[in-house]
């Protein structure tokens, strides 16, 4: 850099901010921590993902907190192999005390707080991905305000009402079991 | 006639089975780098939080604070719980446990069931139970369901298939699903997932566990990472949870100070894959959910421990942080111990779940070494636990009566210094014949007995 | 407190009284005198009350708890409380400093193992161990109930030693009372591994402060060979070289 370059530093306090990471920055590392995939304000092309509209985002656990409701079956987010969930920003919290706050005492049937794709150390303790439930987790952003909705388009009512239904394989292996 | 499963042990059996541990390589192999690893994680993780010790404090006066008015607590439960539709039984032992839930599944004409881990169920010997009445009970946590194919006991609590092979492993799959499924992880995974999918979409009845059940909301606590406590919680019509009586925190805060604590404990994970709060079967306009939630409370022995200090160990959360700093854990495994618990938990429960006198290999099978004290997220106090045992079987005619005998003796020969010089010179003079029998015999086997000096250091002459 | 390092100058009047315990007194009187001697060396008055017997441990953690209170009364006679109460043993330390008030229902004891004595007066040490590796052994009793693992170390540093860590440092050695004699196996199996983790570490000895730990991993030594093992009292009295010399450290 020359010597004559002016000085573009910015003032100490700005310089602050900048540096200190925002709520929504550490949301991104610490998911991302955990094996989300962040994208910002559209859905990622994957076919067959489950998709749900997070209640929350846990900062300190890496989490999204999904709720049972009408409008969110559980399903989307146990059985496609790969699950998305759209979470507005400022619904992002920093701790499971902060959501039990949030949350009073208006519990839904089920309160999910996912922090990771599906995986065991069953087997001589490696770790396995997708063993159950989804094999890829994936997270979009929306800013501040926005309506879910939004990015939904295209999505309709009948997107949700997936029905049950299992890919082919093999028979339960009922007769196999042992006690 | 009870399937419950038999914590019961004769007594030498753990130095039996602990032989045959320690002379199989592989398995003294994949103890070590199992609990090392946990344990590894677990340090990480606490360093991690800035307030572990204040946690801590917190989940043990809590926990205790639960302990000190179950019937209480258990009330606010269950009448939250059925304000939100649900139903709440209790059981006072195996058998009445297993009756409710195989009535409650005939009821409903089940056949098939998918269970996700529950320690509860294996005490009560629940998948004997419902196959004795013509139901299918399929373990889905990876490592319980090829302990179920394989017909053995998880050694672990939250490991519970450490000594299966990936060979072992695929011989089972390739049985199954009838084409060879290759020894690799990858494939394992996918044909177990293919196996259990069936399960999940089958199952007429999901059993799980309640790792915390919170009072002031009527909530229960699923804990896993494979995803398989959802599914099994979500997708059949009824669910049927079984918890002990114990597993309760008063409020949903309580209910975060253990959440913090638990996955850290026990994995090093801040929360895992998936922690779900279940309050109630599914709501109106649902599209689905379990259309009924019966919570199966089990008691087997825990109202057992309420007395003194032994309470304390209704603190634990099940975490296995004891197990993986135990040294003789790292030798042995779960086997030794029995087939639910093990470790030091294990050590401390189950004497107190079925007698003294039908566990008394376990209180000794300790050197007292306190990691476990130090280990425990809810900060109980397990080597003197085991201490405080060792003095029960004393006091309660269960320690042999030569050894009693032996110690008497001692104490009054050493009650004196006169007396404490008479019966070491007597010794030192029987020294070669003292050391060829008894505890002599067994120490020197594999080490050089210690020699009794010619002079006492008191005799030594004084400058 | 920890010392600072600054060489103490006691006066005539600092007396310490020395319980040798029955192990010492009775299998260890070499490493109980040189804890004597590093005692005296420091300018303390050393009293060996004659009367002193057992702290009743080996009842105690067996569960025999009337035994171990006979025993226990043996020591709250032999020792007064007008002196600091010094032990070449971390765990007989943990039984008269834990549990044998509450046994006996009497007040506690000022008493000290002692590698905290030592170290917390400050006591300069000649470097008997210059040139030598080695590797120090924590008794559990001391590692987590005295919380005593910094002193010994830095003692045998100050006398010159260039210490290595034991992988696994936090593992018991097996030794464990009667836990030695009712699962043989697996005692033995623990001392193996912390014996090889000695010698993987490099030491050239390896030095333990509790008679228990010493006896049973001396005594495995002694049958099947490996790095010799010393009580922390005569590595620092004499040297981890002389004791070898003087045939107190099996190879």
């Amino acid at each position: 850099m020359a010597d004559t370059a002016p000085d573009t530093t910015p003032p100490a306090a700005t310089r602050a901010a900048a540096v200190a990471p925002t709520l929504v920055e550490r949301f991104v590392a610490s998911v991302e921590a955990n094996g989300f995939r962040v994208h910002r304000g559209a859905l990622p092309d994957i076919p067959g993902a489950g998709v749900s509209v997070a209640l929350y985002g846990l900062v300190d656990s890496g989490s999204v907190v999904l709720s049972s409701a009408p409008a969110e079956p559980r399903a989307n987010s146990l059985l496609p192999d790969v699950h998305v969930t759209v979470l507005v920003e400022d619904r992002i919290l920093l701790s499971l005390p902060d959501l039990f706050a949030a949350l009073g005492n208006g519990l839904p049937s089920s309160l999910a707080i996912v922090s990771g794709p599906s995986k065991s150390a069953d087997i001589e303790q490696l770790l396995a991905v997708g063993v159950h439930g989804p094999k890829e987790e994936h997270v979009v952003l929306l800013p501040p305000g926005s309506d879910p909705g939004d990015v939904l388009t295209g999505l309709t009512a009948d997107d949700f009402r997936r029905p049950v239904v299992a890919p082919a394989g093999p028979a339960a292996p009922a007769a196999g079991v042992g006690a | 006639m009870s399937g419950a499963a038999k914590l019961q042990q004769e007594s030498g059996s753990f130095r039996v089975i602990a032989r045959g541990k320690l002379n199989d390589d592989r398995i003294q192999g994949a103890l070590d780098l199992s609990v090392s690893r946990l344990r590894g994680l677990r340090l990480d993780a606490w360093e991690q939080l800035d307030d572990l010790e204040e946690l801590r404090e917190r989940a043990h006066e809590l926990r205790m604070r639960v302990v000190n008015d179950l019937e209480g607590y258990l009330a606010q439960f269950t009448q939250a719980l059925e304000a939100r539709g649900g139903h709440v039984h209790r059981a006072a032992t195996p058998e009445e446990a297993s009756a409710i839930i195989v009535r409650l599944c005939q009821e409903r004409k089940a056949t098939l069931v998918a269970k996700s881990k529950s320690m509860a169920t294996e005490e009560i010997g629940l998948n004997a139970a419902l196959e004795a009445a013509g139901i299918t009970p399929v373990e889905t946590d990876l490592g319980e369901y090829i302990l179920q194919l394989d017909g053995t006991h998880p050694v672990h609590i939250i490991a519970p298939a450490i000594e299966k092979t990936k060979e072992q492993i695929a011989a089972m799959f390739t049985a199954i699903e009838g084409r060879e499924v290759p020894a690799e992880l990858e494939a394992l995974t996918a044909s177990a997932r293919r196996q259990l999918r069936q399960v999940f979409l089958d199952a007429d009845v999901g059993i799980t566990g309640c790792n915390m059940a919170v009072a002031e909301t009527g909530t229960i606590t699923l804990v896993t990472n494979e995803g398989n406590g959802r599914l099994v919680s979500s997708l059949p019509r009824t669910h049927i949870a079984v918890m002990g009586l114990e597993r309760l925190v008063p409020t949903l805060d309580d209910l975060s100070v253990i959440l913090r604590l638990l996955a850290r404990s026990a994995t090093g994970q801040r929360l895992t894959s998936s922690t779900t709060l279940i309050t109630g079967p599914r709501r109106a306009g649902e599209l689905d959910g379990p259309e009924e939630l019966h919570v199966v409370v089990i008691d087997n022995g825990r109202t057992n421990l309420l007395r003194g200090r032994y309470k304390e160990m209704l603190a634990c959360i099940r975490c296995g942080a004891c197990l993986n700093v135990c040294p003789i854990f790292r030798k042995t495994g779960g086997a030794a111990y029995g087939p639910v618990y093990s470790g030091p938990m294990g050590a401390v429960l189950v004497p107190l779940y079925v007698g003294l006198g039908n566990a008394p290999d376990l209180p000794h099978a300790s050197t007292l070494c306190g990691a476990c004290t130090e280990a425990c997220p809810v900060k109980i106090p397990l080597h003197e636990l085991l201490l405080d045992l060792r003095r029960d079987m004393v006091e309660e005619g269960v320690a042999p009566r030569w050894e009693r005998w032996a110690f008497t003796a001692w104490s009054f020969a050493w009650s004196t210094p006169l007396g404490y010089r008479l019966s070491t010179r007597l010794a030192r003079l029987g020294q070669p014949l003292g050391m060829a029998a008894g505890p002599g015999k067994v120490w020197g086997a594999g080490r050089a007995l210690p020699q009794l000096a010619r002079r006492r250091y008191r005799d030594r002459p004084r400058g | 407190m920890p010392g600072d390092g600054v060489a103490r100058v006691p006066g005539v009047s600092d007396v310490v009284q020395l319980f040798a315990t029955c192990l010492g007194d009775l299998v260890f009187p070499d490493a109980v005198g040189d804890a004597e001697t590093l005692l005296r060396e420091a300018g303390f008055r050393v009293e060996l009350p004659s009367r002193q017997v057992c702290c009743g441990q080996p009842a105690y953690n067996a569960g025999h708890h009337a035994a171990a209170r006979r025993v226990a009364r043996s020591f709250a006679k032999a020792f007064s409380r007008s002196a600091p109460i010094v032990l070449p043993s971390g765990s007989c330390t943990t039984m008269v400093t834990h549990y044998l008030p509450e046994l006996l229902g009497v007040e506690p004891y000022d008493v000290w193992e002692l590698s905290a004595f030592l170290d917390s007066r400050g006591v300069e040490l000649p470097r008997r161990n210059e040139g030598r590796t080695i590797a120090y052994h924590d008794s559990c009793h001391m590692l987590r109930e005295l919380k005593v693992s910094g002193e010994p170390r830095r003692l045998l540093e100050r006398s010159g030693a260039t210490l290595v860590e034991l992988p696994r440092a936090d593992l018991c050695c097996g030794f464990g009372g009667t836990f030695s004699v009712r699962q043989p196996e697996i005692s033995l199996s623990m001392a193996d591994d912390k014996l090889g983790g000695a010698k993987g570490a490099g030491a050239e000895f390896l030095v333990t402060a509790d008679p228990g730990c010493l006896m049973h991993l001396d005594g495995r030594v002694r049958k099947v060979g490996g790095v010799p093992v010393v009580h922390l009292a005569t590595a620092l009295a004499r040297g981890v070289g002389a004791a070898a010399a003087e045939g107190l450290a099996a190879r």
